[in-house]
């Protein structure tokens, strides 16, 4: 499934992957993993993530609950 | 056969083994600075805690084909214990070569590929030269100078097919790694 609202936030912000890894410092396959649900990140990167776009942690990584 | 030899050259080789790898580690650990992100420690955790355990089941495998009873000789036993080495470097490489978790690997992939082609040439050569005699219950290599004298002279023949091919095996990665890569 992965994160699409996070793909959808850095497009928003005309960032590729290795832009957004660039500017938190962590390899371009991280931001990939991450976009794609492969990777859990810690805390501090998701802060890191939500401030590069302009974003609440709710909006990139709340996950709605399945009914 | 002098068990004593065999050990000391299996020893000697296990240690040279040992150097390279700390040395290759080493080298590329320190590329960039030795930064690697959240991800990248977890997958080199993970790949090593996971060749860990291979290598613990496939000792646990063997140890139980002995008490089996299963008649064993030293050159056996010697080889069968090289090749669960193999196994863990093969697993280790397997997952920290496809989840990125090394920075030089990504980045100076040539290299790496070159070294570990070099590394699959200096065990298959073996195979690609004049061939095998067979004589006296056991097999000759015929004229191959990198297994005449050497460490390798008491390790059984095949240990040196499986190390060529997981060498290979590792290239390969590489470059299919680097091919998917490509396309994200």
């Amino acid at each position: 499934m992965g994160n699409q609202a996070m793909k959808q936030a850095r497009l928003e912000k005309g960032l590729s992957q290795q832009g957004l890894a660039n500017i938190l410092g962590v390899s371009r396959q991280t931001i990939n993993a991450v976009e794609k649900g492969d990777y859990n990140p810690t805390i501090n990167l998701c802060i890191g993530i939500c401030r590069v776009l302009g974003c609440t942690l709710n909006d990139l990584f709340w996950e709605e609950e399945k009914v | 056969m002098d068990y004593k030899v065999v050990g000391l050259w299996s020893i000697a080789g296990l240690a040279l083994v040992f150097g390279v790898c700390r040395f290759l580690i080493w080298r590329w650990t320190a590329f960039e600075g030795g930064k690697y992100d959240e991800r990248q420690v977890a997958d080199q955790d993970r790949a090593g805690k996971t060749a860990f355990a291979v290598l613990l089941g496939y000792l646990a495998v063997i140890q139980i084909l002995r008490m089996l009873d299963l008649q064993f000789t030293v050159e056996t036993y010697d080889s069968l214990l090289w090749i669960g080495i193999l196994l863990g470097i093969a697993v280790y490489g397997t997952i920290t070569i496809w989840t990125n978790a090394y920075n030089f690997v990504q980045k100076k992939w040539k290299t790496v590929i070159f070294v570990l082609l070099g590394l699959a040439v200096v065990h298959l050569s073996d195979f690609i030269d004049l061939g095998y005699v067979y004589r006296n219950g056991t097999w000759w290599q015929v004229g191959t100078i990198i297994s005449q004298g050497g460490i390798f002279l008491h390790v059984d023949y095949r240990i040196k097919l499986i190390v060529g091919l997981v060498w290979l095996y590792l290239a390969l990665l590489v470059v299919i790694r680097r091919k998917l890569d490509e396309r994200e």
